[in-house]
């Protein structure tokens, strides 16, 4: 049965709802962190430009 | 090359797990070391975020493997990748690695660092080349990075500075009306 071997290969979708919702957290967190760190590289570039 | 990049990614990663379980061992390269303090920052900020990242880690490596690939995947699908994004899935990895360990799965650990070093090496091995390896890790997070008293002291010097800007131009505006 075609539907049958649909259901079997695709994961459960509880476990695709949380891959998904855990990509989107580490998306907004590493995003955060990436903005955070630049804007520090910045602040050190201009207030200690000898570092 | 590519081999090299694999190595070296394995090597650190294995030690960030490491350390992250309770390793007491010293870090074996300055980049182990950025990677480490610059990981423990992030984690600590965002602690119950990955604290509920856990459970997700089952009993075999496997499919922590396989769930850290998926979620790699969809992490940058939108907006590919990034410094900050990579340094938030190797401390993801590192959760599920920590809660394997601590289900009595000592080979888990080391199964993930593989499975990550392979994804960043060889799937996304163009992008970290782009970006200067890990000598490029270094040079976003090293500087300065990520030490509280240095980021304080760096937004402490900024905020003077703004503040000093601020009331010199009050002060010009107050003289020439």
């Amino acid at each position: 049965m075609p539907g049958r071997t649909v259901r079997k290969a695709a994961p459960p979708a509880a476990a695709r709802a949380a891959v998904a919702q855990c990509a989107l957290e580490l998306r907004r967190i590493g995003d955060k962190w990436d903005l955070r760190q630049k804007i520090l590289n910045l602040l050190m570039k201009l207030f200690c430009p000898e570092t | 090359m590519p081999g090299s990049l694999k190595e070296e990614t394995a090597l650190l990663l294995e030690d960030y797990f490491q350390h992250r379980g309770g390793g007491a061992a010293l870090p074996p390269s300055p980049t182990a070391a950025t990677l480490r303090r610059a990981a423990a920052e992030l984690e600590r900020r965002e602690r119950p975020f990955f604290r509920s990242c856990a459970p997700l880690a089952r009993a075999e490596p496997r499919e922590a493997a396989a769930l850290l690939a998926r979620v790699a995947a969809q992490l940058e699908a939108d907006g590919g990748l990034s410094w900050g994004r990579l340094l938030a899935l190797v401390v993801f990895a590192g959760t599920l690695a920590a809660a394997l360990a601590e289900r009595g799965c000592g080979d888990g650990p080391r199964c993930l660092a593989a499975a990550l070093a392979a994804y960043l090496a060889e799937e996304r091995g163009e992008w970290l080349e782009a970006h200067g390896g890990w000598d490029g890790f270094c040079r976003f997070f090293g500087r300065h990075g990520s030490q509280p008293a240095d980021q304080s002291s760096t937004i402490s010097n900024a905020i003077m500075a703004a503040a000093g800007f601020g009331i010199a131009g009050l002060a010009f505006l107050l003289v020439v009306r």
